[in-house]
């Protein structure tokens, strides 16, 4: 089952199109990295998934055909960004019990573990805690609703190395037991390389590309080779990007195999990411897999 | 997923969750109403007393024939108590009724209004809309909650009300319109619950559609007072005017058949049939001679008939209740519009 | 419980799964892990690392496929054989043919840094080639 599927997904706001025609379909059980400069529609694609506001055009489908919003979906889905996710004046342990009336399922036992393991105190009011400890709350709330999927719009921005790396892997654990879905929009690709499985890039309001990640590093090479070569590479192999400096040439290419004169490694999610951003016409878009 | 079996659970997860999140809310509205009640319990207490120290409690508002002496002259008294009023008893039961009239208004301002645009200003709005309820479910359930509290207060107000009001009302030989005037008619148990809800449903409205807490009061307040002009001056009357009973009256009787009876107008007709004009019966007056009774003995033995329009006291009731109809049925669509707003500017 | 535990070098540029499949390796080979013994659980291993699980089960299905370990279903997965360790006669010829490539590499005027990156680049590449020396496509 595909945890969301679009088709022609467009939204305008006002005159400017947010996103254009974008055509998608990620299998459930990743963990789907969206990357893209700011204002790529990368906020956008995760309120529309949310059900905050509808396309403009085109069509989205959640977790085998719901309407993102609708009644069916929403109990599977949460969502979490920058804004405050919690009513400030409540008390912690009350605002546990606002988040269990107000959803279908609801884990307390887990909230509590969580809350208790990150030392967050259940008697204070919840605007009173520190911006990392609200941070942490604000995740403890979305994962203790047992979510299919679960949308996160840089929500890791305000914690410290520690508490992002224990609520990463908070996270990782419910993918690898509930097999939860996770599209998370960061700008820290360091970090999304080792949790991502799948990758989206958007730019200027387009998918640049969305794959798994395992085939796309599979399918991708970095080369190195003369410069003055690098135009008989362009025709012998899908070139992404290019750099020359002097006599040598670096290139990012989509093959397996580098071309005599070239010198072939293997990619990082990072330099696939980059070489993709300094080329906004560059597509590496499949259902399937990208390796040939 | 099926929502309607979710139903019974679901109210009592938004009752709970009305309670942990607007607990001030609901003492703000019980508080209002609360006030309201203990000022009107003291007041009432107070003239009882006055009544019984005076020997006049007898006089409560009964059948206007049935009042003595005692209960004539104690319109003397009316000054001393309430001092500062003018001579007419009821005024006193007026002004705290206009006064009443707006603590419906004062509990929705205060208890119906901010709690939706706090959620605004303070952007927990949008994780509302985010959580496994319905935002609809979410907006309905929360009002729901908050106006069940409201009707409540509204109804313990009222009965309260109906007691006051009728220590309140003098022993004077005017006979008073109990429950029918454009001030109390709003405040009988059942019309204020439908004025209560009908308050909370537009300030739910405003809040919707001002985003702004002060913004929101301020038109809330001018359209609370607006509607409340047009039911209680154009509406009411509208209403009480349909299918009056017509009858004939005694000429020597005060009412057609209760004392608490609507007069609505009344005519004289000769036994031709014909409607007798007032300078026609001035005429009638002067003609009467040596006649040895009243002027109404005359006319009936001469076979005039008196007739009358009236709302038999028995319909009074059913009058409050159309009206609380009404109420409700605006409060249900004023709800619904502004769900329907929250919904489109997420 | 496993005897051991992961950890992860994030600097290394090497792929995450591969870390977890060379710690294993590593840790058979001083002891540390013997037959019978249990990986740490996966979902132990991505909270403690925040990884991605598919990372984990790629990295023991790579042991898997070099009959290291083996999975039991609801179990866990297992240590099955150790590796062939070489004996300590293969372990100094073979160090001694390592001396003599490090002596050719001096002499062409590769310097400490130059001899640990190629041998960093044909290890990477060994390795990436399944653990034999040929290239599929037979290019040098």
């Amino acid at each position: 089952m595909n945890v969301f599927e679009a088709s022609g997904l467009s939204k305008r706001y006002r005159g400017t199109w947010a996103l254009r025609d974008c055509d998608l379909a990620v299998p459930a059980g990743h963990v789907v990295a969206l990357i893209g400069p700011n204002g790529a529609g990368k906020t956008t694609l995760l309120r529309l998934l949310a059900g905050l506001t509808r396309p403009t055009a085109g069509s989205l489908a959640l977790l085998g055909g719901g309407r993102p919003g609708s009644d069916a979906i929403r109990n599977d889905v949460a969502y979490l960004d920058q804004q405050v996710p919690f009513y400030r004046d409540l008390r912690v342990r009350d605002m546990l019990r606002v988040a269990g009336a107000m959803n279908r399922q609801w884990d307390e036992g887990l909230a509590q573990q969580r809350l208790a393991a990150w030392g967050i105190p259940l008697r204070r009011r919840a605007g009173k805690l520190s911006g990392g400890q609200q941070a942490l709350l604000a995740l403890t709330l979305a994962i203790a609703r047992r979510p299919r999927l679960l949308l996160l719009d840089e929500p890791m921005a305000s914690l410290d190395p520690l508490a992002r790396q224990d609520a990463t892997g908070v996270l990782m654990t419910s993918v690898a037991e509930d097999g939860l879905s996770v599209v998370i929009s960061s700008h820290v690709l360091t970090e999304l390389e080792r949790v991502a499985s799948y990758l989206i890039v958007l730019s200027g309001g387009q998918v640049q590309v969305a794959a798994p990640v395992d085939s796309l590093l599979a399918g991708h090479r970095a080369l190195i080779g003369p410069a003055g070569d690098a135009d008989r590479l362009a025709g012998a192999v899908p070139v992404i990007a290019m750099s020359r400096a002097g006599r040598q040439a670096q290139a990012l290419a989509r093959t397996t195999t580098a071309p005599s004169g070239w010198a072939e490694r293997p990619v990082t999610m990072e330099e696939l990411v980059l070489g993709y951003l300094r080329e906004p016409a560059a597509r590496a878009v499949s259902i399937a897999e990208v390796a040939s | 997923m099926t929502a309607v079996a979710a139903v019974p659970s679901g109210a009592r997860r938004m009752a709970r969750m009305t309670w942990l999140r607007h607990r001030w809310t609901v003492a703000a509205i019980l508080g209002v109403f609360g006030v309201a009640t203990l000022v009107l319990l003291g007041e009432g207490i107070a003239m009882r007393a006055w009544l019984d120290a005076n020997g006049i409690a007898h006089c409560l508002p009964t059948n206007p024939e049935n009042r003595d002496a005692a209960c004539l002259s104690a319109e003397s008294l009316v000054g001393q108590f309430t001092a500062g009023n003018s001579g007419e008893a009821a005024f006193l039961a007026g002004d705290t009724a206009h006064l009443l009239l707006a603590v419906p208004a004062v509990a929705a301002l205060f208890g119906g209004l901010p709690w939706l645009t706090r959620e605004f200003e303070t952007g927990s709005f949008r994780y509302t809309w985010v959580q496994g309820i319905s935002p609809r479910r979410w907006s309905l359930g929360t009002f729901g909650s908050l106006a069940v509290v409201a009707a409540a207060g509204a109804v313990v107000l009222g009965v309260v009300f109906d007691w006051w009001y009728r220590i309140a009302q003098w022993p004077v030989n005017v006979t008073p319109d109990m429950g029918w005037d454009w001030d109390v008619f709003g405040l009988s148990p059942i019309a204020l619950v439908g004025w209560t809800v009908f308050a909370f449903a537009l300030a739910m409205l405003s809040a919707a559609a001002i985003r702004r807490t002060v913004p929101a009061m301020a038109a809330f307040a001018a359209s609370y007072a607006g509607c409340l002009f047009l039911g209680q001056w154009w509406l009411r009357p509208r209403l009480l005017s349909i299918a009056p009973v017509v009858a004939r009256q005694s000429f020597g009787s005060f009412y057609p058949s209760h004392w608490n009876d609507l007069w609505l107008n009344g005519w004289i007709t000769a036994p031709s049939g014909h409607v007798v004009t007032t300078a026609e019966l001035l005429k009638l007056y002067a003609g009467m001679g040596h006649f040895s009774g009243t002027q109404g003995q005359w006319l009936a033995a001469h076979h005039y008939v008196s007739w009358v329009r009236y709302q038999p006291q028995s319909r009074l009731v059913l009058f409050q209740l159309a009206m609380a109809l009404v109420l409700l049925v605006l409060s249900a669509s004023l709800v619904l519009a502004a769900v329907r707003l929250l919904r489109a500017r997420s | 419980m496993s005897p051991i535990a992961f950890y992860l070098d994030r600097g290394s540029g090497v792929p995450t799964y591969l870390q977890l499949v060379h710690q294993v390796a590593y840790a058979l080979r001083l002891g540390f892990l013997t037959e019978g013994d249990q990986l740490p659980r996966i979902k132990d291993v991505t909270g403690s690392l925040a990884v991605n699980p598919d990372t984990v089960v790629k990295a023991y299905r790579e042991l898997e496929l070099r009959g290291i370990a083996a999975g039991r279903p609801g179990l866990g997965t297992f240590i099955v054989a150790a590796p062939e360790v070489a004996g300590l006669r293969e372990m100094s010829a073979l160090q001694r043919r390592l001396g003599s490539w490090l002596a050719d590499a001096s002499a062409a005027g590769v310097d400490e840094l130059g001899m640990k990156a190629l041998f960093a680049a044909a290890l990477r590449d060994f390795l990436d080639n399944g653990g034999t020396a040929e290239r599929a496509d037979g290019a040098a």
